[in-house]
């Protein structure tokens, strides 16, 4: 069985533990708690006649306070960039997270989340701008932990290009 | 294995330290003449002279006075400013033949001083353990000859060649149950194995061990571990000594939680202060938005007089400015602000009679000189306000009449002495007047418009403002056509009613 390891990259508050919750442990809690340091996950997934295993590291979101170690992300093989739809700016930190992973491991498979679309309209992100990533190659999908909305499929997106990485 | 019974007191010794100087705490062990018997932390960051066991230290520890011999088992001195200038706080704990005494810093708390006092009466205990603990008693584990590291919630651990790890102590209870396999061995551990985190961290580790005379220790940080259902933080250390590769893993517990709550606080703050600025933000684009339907309808009303202007035509002219505005690369503000400044460029007409602004025909000299006087009238009324809008509007109408060759009027003011937002106004003004159809006039086409107006570069426009104009001739077209009818019936009928109440108005 394959083994990856999975970084949880964005802001924080966007939302990573909860996704990471959701998918691993079918759970969900209303409350914020703060992420510091390091939370890792398990998950086996079959796709296909084929069986892996994500190794998930929920890391601290990123802010004035906690910068998220570069050894943290280092043996990464991809990552799921997490942002919040309602504070669009978090978009921004995803991508100067996704720099930091290519850095440390050179251009490893990530899927872009935009979550809590449960609050669509509170958002403040530009879709719009969705049309453009997908144009340049970046699977972007709308994710919400609270109603368990594409949360599944985000991470089997991502396994299914790890595993194309795998065989290539 | 290196330790086969006890700890050396020099081992002792490095761990305290490495522990006190994690915790930001430094100790002093005094008798009761005041003799230093022994010391750990780092005294001197903290303002403290540098001193030697069996040095009589109370001359420089003045804060002492009166507090030696002690009555009580911990006494407590709070915000004590040493002669280095350090604000210090001070615990003291009565350990019956000597005294121990723990120094924080001053950006300790109550939660600080809590975990400060924990940690003097832990190193109590160990040390009254040690003195305790005379016998080592085999039992086929490597051995201390007292609990330390289990005092302090670590694991010790040594590095073997082959990659695995041995342990130094026999398992404490608080890791039996969070690695449950490290009670099956004490030779050949593999922490890495069970902790993923520790396999990334051994990474790093490995670089410090590799060089057996570098003194640094290194810390992975915090993560997070499930314990029997329920959370724990851990974290691991790295450091050689003496050419012996050490880990250590320990529980976090309370500096954990007080730091996570800290952090959590924190953050609640910046998310509270985002959603207020988010609000603020949308309340002020809602007054904004208000300002500008308000202004739009008063100039609306006032223009209404003039056969010429129309609503659209006045909403054309703020979205003509904005557009030259940005790619000026005015901010957003700035920019919105000449949208609905532009409009009111011509609100002074309200001031004109109507038997000059209504006349069909061509003015004469003297009711054109009246005519002329519409920007001063404009001015006066948008004058002696705060408002950087209405200061800007005031600048529209008082300049928009003028030509950059200073041929204009009011004032004949040439070049840049004519306010920018005026200069802006002048061109889209005439653009707009070209391109669109009046009761005199017909409406001339776009290309054939923007070829008259460029005879007027540097005469009657700034030239720089023109090419500008000119490159942006497609997007100015678009908002033409967008805003080409008679739009918002809100507007028009803002202005039939003025209409009426002016048509009752007796002529004089």
């Amino acid at each position: 069985m394959s083994k990856f390891k999975v970084c949880m990259l964005g802001a924080f508050a966007v939302g990573k533990t909860s996704l990471v919750q959701r998918y691993v442990h079918s759970i969900f809690s209303e409350k914020y708690q703060t992420t510091l340091g390091v939370k890792i996950d398990q998950k086996s997934l079959h796709l296909g006649d084929k069986t892996l295993e994500m190794i998930l590291w929920d890391l601290a979101g990123e802010d004035e306070f906690i910068n998220v170690r570069d050894s943290y992300l280092r043996g990464s093989s991809g990552g799921v960039l997490v942002a919040d739809g309602t504070r669009a700016e978090t978009l921004d930190i995803a991508f100067q997270l996704r720099d930091r992973l290519f850095a440390e491991v050179g251009q490893v498979p990530l899927i872009l989340v935009i979550n809590k679309s449960d609050l669509r309209d509170q958002w403040t992100i530009d879709t719009a701008q969705f049309e453009q990533l997908r144009e340049d190659g970046w699977q972007v999908l709308e994710t919400s932990a609270r109603d368990d909305s594409n949360v599944e499929a985000a991470f089997r997106a991502l396994a299914t290009r790890l595993l194309a990485m795998n065989s290539s | 294995m290196i330790f086969k019974a006890g700890y050396p007191e020099t081992v002792v010794d490095k761990i305290l330290q490495v522990t006190l100087q994690s915790n930001n705490f430094a100790y002093f062990a005094i008798d009761d003449q005041g003799q230093l018997l022994n010391h750990g932390g780092e005294l001197s960051s903290l303002g403290m002279p540098a001193w030697k066991p069996g040095q009589v230290i109370l001359d420089d520890a003045l804060f002492l006075s009166g507090y030696l011999p002690m009555s009580r088992d911990y006494e407590y001195i709070e915000s004590w400013e040493t002669n280095a200038g350090n604000i210090i706080d001070v615990h003291l704990f009565d350990d019956q033949d000597q005294t121990w005494i723990i120094l924080v810093d001053k950006t300790s708390d109550r939660e600080w001083e809590s975990s400060a006092r924990q940690s003097g009466n832990e190193l109590r205990l160990l040390k009254q353990r040690m003195q305790q603990s005379t016998d080592f008693v085999p039992d086929g584990e490597p051995h201390t000859q007292f609990d330390f590291f289990e005092s302090l919630n670590m694991m010790a651990l040594v590095a073997n060649e082959d990659g695995s790890f041995a342990r130094l102590e026999p398992v404490s209870d608080r890791f039996r149950s969070i690695y449950p396999e490290s009670t099956e061995t004490s030779q050949s551990l593999y922490p890495q194995r069970k902790f993923p985190f520790v396999e990334n961290f051994l990474v790093d580790a490995r670089e410090i061990w590799k060089d057996a005379g570098n003194p640094r220790r290194i810390r992975s940080g915090p993560w997070i571990e499930d314990d029997r259902g329920s959370e724990v933080a851990l974290e691991a250390i790295a450091l050689n000594w003496k050419g012996n590769n050490l880990l250590f893993l320990e529980v976090l517990d309370e500096g954990y939680h007080l730091n996570q709550s800290f952090l959590q606080i924190g953050r609640e703050g910046v998310l509270m202060n985002q959603v207020l600025e988010k609000e603020v933000r949308k309340q002020t684009l809602e007054i904004r938005a208000r300002e500008e339907e308000i202004a739009l309808r008063l100039v609306c009303a006032a223009d209404s007089r003039d056969d010429g202007e129309t609503g659209s035509h006045i909403r054309r002219l703020g979205l003509y400015s904005e557009l030259i505005a940005k790619h000026l690369g005015w901010n957003d503000a700035d920019a919105e602000e000449i949208r609905i400044a532009a409009p009111m460029h011509d609100i002074g007409k309200i001031g004109i009679p109507d038997h000059i602004l209504k006349k069909p025909g061509q003015l004469t000299e003297s009711e054109f000189d009246i005519m002329k006087l519409h920007p001063e009238i404009g001015a006066r009324i948008l004058s002696n306000s705060d408002s950087p809008l209405v200061q800007m509007a005031r600048d529209i109408c008082l300049g928009h009449h003028e030509k950059w060759d200073g041929s204009g009027y009011p004032y004949g003011l040439a070049g840049e002495k004519i306010p920018i937002s005026a200069r802006i106004v002048a061109i889209v003004d005439v653009f707009d007047a070209l391109i669109h159809r009046r009761v005199y006039k017909d409406e001339m086409p776009t290309d054939k418009a923007i070829l008259l107006m460029q005879e007027g570069r540097g005469l009657h426009f700034d030239p720089e403002l023109l090419d500008l104009f000119v490159k942006l001739k497609e997007q100015m077209t678009e908002i033409a056509f967008d805003y080409s009818n008679p739009i918002g019936d809100d507007l028009n009928e803002a202005a039939s009613i003025f209409n009426d109440i002016h048509l009752l108005r007796p002529k004089v």
